[in-house]
């Protein structure tokens, strides 16, 4: 991951993507809060440019433009749970979620993953937790054979499968007074 | 840094708070945001028609539901939907 230190304080790069829009660029990040907000409404960044450019493939370029841009950002991360690096944030991150899905549950409340997200996210909030670093499996909707992380292709019950070899880290940030210097980065995408 | 025991403490004390009246009430309430962010993506154009569901209670009952019928979308509406 990119790290930049201004004024002895660290910040961590971060890349939003969006589509192309003509009537100009963006000067802040769109929140994000409908179902593709894995962990709660908030700011999403990727800290490796090349999914940036992935999701973007496969995900911003079905509207009328069909071109995405890509901004980046640097994100104070000082509070931040860093679920894919630290150990310890990870577990109390793993932990936490199961503390409130039981919470949920023994309420008699039947409660989605992505729900209990929602939740969790005001929560954060208000204990002074400003983001969370966290990683899924890189995927390829697509098939496109172009992808880096897919180097391992391998065929399983007749099956073309992938292995995976490089983490797929996102950032979400839930206000914007931890990102700084967002800009355009990458215009017109396809 | 983060203090992860301070972290834990000011979490539990949130997270047992919640009454189970209140997980109905959040849970209901997450359900009616959703419904309505998802209108207001499909009005603006961003959603195809098939991914908006739309229920029709007794009360709000409009006959045909058409495009049309969506774009006249006021707060009711919404609270039905």
């Amino acid at each position: 991951m990119e790290r930049k230190t201004v004024n002895n304080k660290e910040y961590l790069a971060g890349y939003h993507t969006q589509e192309f829009r003509v009537e100009g660029e963006l000067d802040h990040p769109i929140r994000c809060d409908y179902k593709n907000a894995w962990l709660g409404s908030g700011y999403y960044f990727w800290t490796d440019i090349e999914f940036a450019q992935y999701w973007g493939e496969d995900f911003k370029v079905h509207h009328k433009e069909g071109c995405y841009d890509i901004y980046s950002a640097e994100i104070d991360t000082e509070k931040c749970l860093n679920a894919v690096f630290n150990e310890q944030h990870y577990f109390f991150f793993r932990r936490h979620i199961d503390k409130a899905i039981n919470h949920f549950r023994q309420n008699g409340q039947k409660v989605t993953l992505k729900r209990v997200h929602d939740f969790l996210s005001e929560i954060w909030e208000q204990i002074g937790v400003t983001g969370i670093i966290y990683d899924d499996l890189p995927a390829n909707p697509k098939n496109k054979p172009n992808r880096k992380y897919s180097v391992v292709e391998y065929e399983e019950n007749r099956k073309v499968k992938f292995l995976y070899y490089k983490k797929r880290i996102q950032i979400v940030v839930f206000n914007l007074n931890e990102i700084y210097n967002f800009s355009l980065f990458l215009e017109e995408q396809s | 840094m983060l203090d992860l025991k301070e972290l834990e403490r000011k979490f539990d004390e949130i997270l047992y708070s919640f009454t189970r009246e209140d997980l109905e009430n959040w849970l209901r309430f997450a359900e009616e945001r959703e419904q309505r962010e998802r209108l207001e993506k499909f009005l603006e154009g961003n959603l195809p028609l098939n991914i908006v569901s739309v229920k029709i209670s007794q009360r709000n009952f409009v006959g045909d539901i058409s495009i049309q019928g969506l774009d006249n979308y006021n707060p009711d509406y919404a609270e039905a939907a």
